[in-house]
């Protein structure tokens, strides 16, 4: 960030979006348990053996869970007074950083679907970008996806008016030498 | 020719759970070493970061000591 500029929020995906995504490890992660729950009677191991291999296993799940909320937590959208920074974590060794000055957002639209994110206030946030190039910038599953929009328009209406009085004073000012 | 065969798989065998375990141990120093590396490095906070590390590494530790024992003991046998 630059010296001048102030953080205005910082927004990341809602945590019911991540135990979805965590789900299906935390379910590996029990299978030991049940096999020793349902198998043990009928098959004979040495219990070193079961407690090693069980012992590794839930390590590589502890591993990944840790991966997974590695990965939630450094995806983060920053909404400064001036840009938006998306970046977009998307595995340990895979970072993508885009920045989005303020003042080329001009419309975004919060959809929200599904019985989850109705109930737990999620939605998709999907900014849509003056200029040439219009392009659309999306972020899934943010809690409260319409206060950020609101905190973000509020911002650009204050940056397109303040932009909008220097253009007017230099219109106004009479040109030099008359 | 009993006790060499016998000898032989037991020698097989522990050097196979020996190269698994130390296998194990390698990939999970280096990997907790990226794992933290990012949390230290990375937008969070220090406090988040450090008690991040505390859990994970408090955790691991626990199935270290349980894989490490059981270790030793099946190579024991």
């Amino acid at each position: 960030m630059q010296p001048d500029e102030k953080m205005l929020l910082v927004v990341r995906k809602h945590w019911f979006v991540q135990l979805v995504e965590a789900l299906p490890i935390i379910l590996v992660g029990i299978v030991p348990f049940i096999f020793v729950i349902f198998f043990a009677p009928y098959i004979s191991v040495h219990p070193a053996l079961a407690t090693f291999l069980t012992t590794v296993w839930l390590l590589v799940i502890w591993m990944m869970v840790f991966t997974v909320w590695t990965n939630y937590y450094l995806d983060i959208w920053i909404v400064t007074d001036k840009r938006i920074i998306n970046i977009n974590q998307i595995n340990l060794f895979r970072r993508e950083v885009s920045t989005l000055r303020i003042e080329r957002v001009q419309d975004i639209k919060v959809e929200t679907h599904g019985f989850f994110a109705t109930l737990f206030s999620f939605g998709n946030l999907q900014v849509q970008t003056a200029g040439p190039e219009a392009a659309f910038y999306l972020i899934e599953g943010i809690p409260y996806a319409s206060n950020v929009r609101n905190s973000i328009l509020e911002r650009v209406d204050m940056v397109t008016e303040h932009k909008n009085e220097i253009e007017y004073n230099k219109e106004e000012r009479p040109p030099e030498g008359v | 020719m009993d006790i060499f065969t016998s000898t032989a798989t037991t020698s097989t065998g522990s050097s196979l759970w020996e190269i698994l375990f130390y296998g194990i141990i390698v990939i999970f120093l280096l990997y907790s070493a990226v794992l933290i590396f990012h949390w230290f490095s990375f937008s969070m906070r220090p406090r988040t970061a450090i008690g991040v590390t505390v859990l994970y590494v408090t955790v691991s530790m626990v199935f270290l000591i349980f894989m490490t024992t059981s270790f030793f003991t099946l190579i024991s046998l």
